[in-house]
């Protein structure tokens, strides 16, 4: 084989080559693509407003094209700023008449003149006044002519140059004939009115590349199906061609589907996890006496949470069973049959009888434990509900939220067991550090503040409160003193940090662009 | 919850090494207190309410000492009996027992005064006021020079308009029903004495008025400055063991900044009593009950060691309580202390094989379905709060429940349908992309039952499309629904009806009057309605 051979070998296999990219691409043009480069001349500047004329597509539809075919290779655009020269109104009547400077040389070669004579009928020498002026000042600034004793004379210079002539006519004439002179005068004749224009245009310079060339050639050679229609099914009429392929990168418009909230799905997401360690879910009212949600849990009726500016009271009176009622107010007053001292005062039944909105959903648990029979002991209960606090509306601040509650009622429960639960539960909710500090609620006794570390953040984040329940909770709702595990923790922090908002109030806030596209809380 | 601020230069003196703030922080944490903001100098510290003694930089001080193991003894203070001699006394006249019962007193001697602290003096003062003392309702604290003072005292209750002093850094004189009318503190605490015939006061021997407690002290007799070295202190209130701790935390400040203190004879009716009294509270603990509620094995060393770390003695079975503590209720409350002396991290943690059934509420399951209906039908879920202004709910010709204190008005009232929510989303919405299908599921007030409600906003949202998903759910829940003819008035004349089941109304469904729409700045028509889940589920299972 000789090495000429080798050569055209090599040659038409990438031709073969090349062509069955170009046939690739010619299937991927869409309409639009496909009027557009038919009408790009090869070996020629094409522009993209000669484009637009000639298909009659809108600009941007053009333009858009454009940008696809030249991703595809198949054409090269260059942005062209251009500066367009003609004249202006004065320069087209200069080409005409000659120029101011001219018309008055022309009138002194013939006489002198007297300054104020001309200046009072500049007419004389075929000049409006702006024109004198100008001719005057420029005349004189070359030497062409003096003034002397309120007299104009041209010099011999001025002779000299009327027998030259001016170059600025031969400018102005070329760009009449549209050509593009390159002449220092350009930029003073700018400063001449009306004499010349330069407008700035803006357009797009089209060129086929090679495998434009080719693609253009193998355009239109055969049909390319742009959708299926039933039609063509029933009448096979798509038989033996091709359709249009798409560029699948290409972005599409989004799906508005239905969806659950996102706290529904954390909501979910931490039943589970009760569920799945055999707690059963409780509910319960959200308008509640201040005997259950506060008396029952050793809240000392002078307490200052109770005060109107922490909790929100509404109209009417609780009822109250009467027997507990009174099991209550002596633990209050003395700790009853407790070993409590009690806080030294019986309950007012008034002030028990008041209704409000739950101020913790401890409230749940109590009534939990006030109804158990003694089979349901061991028994762990979790409720995961609102809670209402009397706070002004802000960024850190609601006046409603949720509260994860827990308690396990059993003799083998302890503090220890206590601190495995919550670690279990935050492990769960991805939070691998916990941590107990020292709290004080007036139910529970010892008390625990709960922080997580937040590996985002890397500080520890105060997510809750927990502790076992006082003997003076549990023995008179359970009639003996059993050890309770009892928690309450927040759930919208841990939804700020998961989302990534920044302000409490864009949980409730229910913009539907976030609702349709936040994350989901997926957690394993 | 209270806040002191806390100079650290006299914290370290009084504790005795400086701090790492660091290790200060955490130490601080374990006796209940948080660290709210330092800078160089100074510390603002929060302190949990049980513990009135932390609210002075000297009860501080003395919690951090015990914790910092800097004690190797409960360190206890002695106190100079009532002498006769002193006639240090206080006469408790029947007259107070409807107004303001108990008092108990004590003398301090020794004090240095400097402008500084007089202030301290004054915040340590307030700061009991406002939480131990619950603003003075429960507890009112008087300071006086000792030098102007003639005993016996006497604390009795006289009519307002006459006792006539001049109250404190006042420039006049005035009766008591004046100082509550024009006397700036007299206006503040005016509550507290409101609709009383009589008002309490103390009273010296040569009849002059010390004060009208819970408002304030006499400007001539109750006045403490520069030169005062010796003072008089009483607390007065309704619950005498209360009122003993307060003066027990007081005492110790004192004492703790160098006074010496001296017992008054308090004079009651029926008994007599002397105070301060320092005597400590005997709870007996058992290492097994111990053991049993932080879940690890406790012996008494452990018990003794850890209790000294909190200021506790403890010895054969039984705590010393300090007279100050105010917050050792039951054993329980000392199991506690043990258990933050041990050290909460020291505690290993386990998970506790209880076996019990676990389950989800039956009508959260049923809940969820409904969610899952209408999420399949396109819609979104949204999640208001429960409570709506007033003027959303009378919009609609709904009468709410009020909120006797709302602190934000646009919340004021629990909502009675979810009907007004549902457009305040469409009215938040207005910019985002048509069309909008939203739903919620939530309580109802008063009646507290949950219902669902679904909404359509868009160019073409009409009571067909709405009808469409109410029926979805029907015919998914295989229940019949019928719907008859409605008058309600923001619904569109005509185009709304009552959704039954069996006869029983569930819901209702209709277009929006324009009208509503309007009042929301909403510009495209919405469809809604809103059915009772509670009454699906009992149908489905009835």
């Amino acid at each position: 084989m000789t090495k000429t051979n080798q050569e055209n070998k090599d040659k038409r296999v990438s031709g073969n080559h090349k062509n069955e990219i170009s046939d690739k691409i010619i299937l991927k043009l869409n309409p639009i693509e496909r009027r557009v480069i038919s009408c790009i001349k090869d070996k020629e500047d094409n522009f993209m407003k000669g484009i637009v004329e000639e298909t009659g597509l809108q600009e941007v539809e053009v333009m858009r094209a454009i940008q696809w075919l030249g991703n595809k290779g198949l054409i090269r655009s260059e942005k062209i700023e251009e500066e367009r020269i003609s004249l202006g109104s004065n320069g087209l009547e200069v080409l005409k008449k000659g120029l101011p400077e001219k018309r008055l040389l022309l009138g002194l070669s013939k006489s002198y003149i007297e300054l104020k004579e001309i200046q009072k009928y500049p007419e004389r020498f075929n000049l409006n006044r702006e024109e004198l002026n100008f001719a005057l000042g420029s005349l004189k600034k070359i030497g062409a002519i003096e003034i002397r004793d309120n007299i104009i004379r041209i010099t011999q210079e001025g002779k000299e140059t009327l027998k030259n002539g001016f170059e600025e006519e031969d400018v102005l004439k070329k760009i009449k004939d549209g050509e593009m002179p390159s002449s220092n005068l350009i930029k003073e004749l700018t400063r001449r009115k009306d004499f010349i224009k330069i407008d700035k245009i803006k357009d797009w310079k089209i060129n086929l590349t090679e495998a434009g060339v080719d693609a253009k050639k193998n355009l239109g050679k055969e049909e390319i199906l742009e959708r299926l229609s039933p039609e063509m099914l029933l009448d096979g009429s798509w038989r033996g061609k091709k359709f249009r392929h798409y560029d699948i990168e290409a972005p599409v418009p989004k799906l508005n589907p239905g969806r659950r909230n996102f706290i529904t799905e954390v909501i979910e997401y931490v039943k589970r996890i009760w569920i799945e360690l055999g707690f059963k879910e409780i509910n319960g009212n959200i308008i509640q006496s201040a005997f259950w949600d506060l008396d029952v849990l050793f809240v000392p009726q002078d307490h200052p949470a109770r005060e109107m500016q922490d909790t929100f009271y509404i109209e009417g009176k609780g009822e109250l069973p009467e027997e507990l009622f009174k099991k209550i107010s002596d633990i209050h007053n003395d700790g009853g049959n407790s070993k409590s001292r009690g806080w030294g005062a019986p309950l007012n039944k008034e002030e028990s009888e008041r209704l409000l909105l739950r101020t913790h959903s401890t409230v749940l648990s109590a009534i939990t434990l006030s109804k158990l029979k003694k089979e349901d002991i061991p028994g762990k209960y979790f409720s995961i509900s609102k809670v209402f606090r009397n706070e002004t509306l802000d960024w850190k601040h609601l006046f409603e939220f949720y509260q994860v509650e827990g308690i396990v009622v059993s003799e083998d429960v302890d503090f220890s067991a206590l601190k495995g639960l919550l670690k279990l539960f935050y492990k769960k909710m991805g939070y691998d550090e916990i941590r107990l500090k020292p709290a004080y609620f007036p139910y529970t006794e010892p008390s625990v503040e709960v922080e997580v570390y937040s590996e985002d953040r890397k500080e520890w984040i105060e997510l809750g409160g927990a502790g076992i329940f006082r003997p003076e909770v549990t023995l008179p709702l359970l009639g003996k003193e059993i050890p309770v595990l009892a928690w309450g923790l927040g759930l919208e922090r841990i939804m700020m940090n998961y989302f990534g908002f920044t302000d409490l109030r864009e949980i409730y806030k229910n913009d539907l662009d976030v609702l349709r596209r936040i994350k989901r809380f997926v957690k394993i | 919850m209270p806040t002191i601020e806390i100079n650290k230069g006299q914290l370290y003196e009084l504790v005795g090494e400086k701090i790492e703030d660091d290790k200060l922080t955490e130490s601080l944490s374990s006796l209940g207190m948080s660290v709210e903001g330092k800078d160089d100098e100074e510390l603002s510290i929060e302190v949990f309410p049980n513990r009135p003694d932390f609210l002075t930089v000297y009860g501080v001080a003395r919690g951090l000492r015990y914790f910092l193991e800097k004690e190797k003894s409960i360190k206890r203070y002695s106190i100079e009996d009532y002498d006769e001699r002193n006639n240090y006394g206080v006469i408790i006249d029947k007259s107070v027992k409807d107004v303001r019962p108990y008092t108990v007193c004590a003398i301090a001697k020794g004090l240095k005064l400097d402008d500084a602290k007089i202030k301290e003096l004054i915040q340590i003062q307030e700061k009991l006021h406002i939480t131990f003392g619950r603003k003075r309702k429960k507890v009112a604290i008087g300071i006086y020079p000792l030098e102007n003072i003639k005993f016996p005292i006497r604390f009795m209750a006289e009519r307002p308009e006459k006792i006539v002093f001049r109250p404190l850094e006042s420039s006049e004189e005035m009766n008591a029903v004046d100082l509550l009318k024009k006397h700036p503190t007299g206006i503040k605490y005016a509550d507290l004495l409101k609709g009383k015939s009589m008002f309490p006061c103390f009273i010296d021997a040569s009849n002059k008025i010390l004060s009208v407690p819970p408002i304030i002290n006499s400007h001539d007799t109750g006045k403490i400055t520069e030169d005062t070295k010796e003072v008089f202190i009483e607390c007065s209130g309704f619950d005498l063991d209360y009122l003993k701790k307060g003066l027990n935390i007081l005492a110790y400040a004192l004492l703790d900044m160098g006074a010496k203190i001296h017992k008054m004879k308090l004079e009651y009716p029926e008994f007599v009593l002397y105070t301060p009294d320092f005597s400590e509270d005997l709870i007996e603990i058992d290492a097994k009950y111990v053991s049993k509620l932080i879940g690890i094995k406790f012996n008494e060393k452990m018990i003794e060691k850890s209790l000294l770390k909190l200021g506790i003695e403890y010895k054969e079975g039984k705590a010393f309580v300090p007279p100050y503590r105010t917050d050792i209720l039951h054993p329980v409350d000392v199991v506690e202390d043990i258990a933050i002396g041990y050290g909460y991290d020291n505690i290993p943690s386990r998970v506790p094989l209880i076996y019990s059934k676990g389950g989800e509420d039956d009508f959260e399951i049923f809940q969820n379905k409904m969610r899952e209906i209408v999420t399949e039908a396109g819609l979104i879920e949204v999640k208001n709060f429960n409570l709506i202004s007033n003027e959303d709910a009378e919009r609609f010709g709904f009468k709410a429940l009020k909120i006797l204190n709302p602190s934000n008005i646009e919340y004021n009232v629990l909502r009675p349908s979810l009907i007004p929510s549902l457009l305040s989303v469409f009215r938040t919405n207005k910019t985002r992309v048509f069309p909008q299908k939203v739903f919620e599921i939530s309580k109802i007030f008063p009646s507290e039952k949950t219902t669902i409600a679904l909404g359509i906003s868009s160019k073409d949202a009409d009571f067909t499309k709405i009808k469409q998903i109410v029926q979805l759910i029907g015919e998914q829940l295989d229940l019949m629904f019928n719907l008859e003819e409605d008058t309600r008035k923001f619904f569109i004349e005509g185009r709304s009806g009552k959704i039954k089941l069996d006869n029983k109304e569930i819901g209702i469904i209709g277009e929006i009057h324009p009208s509503i729409l309007s009042d929301y700045g909403l510009e495209m028509p919405v469809a809604i309605a809103e059915i009772n889940v509670e009454d699906l589920m009992e149908k489905k299972f009835s």
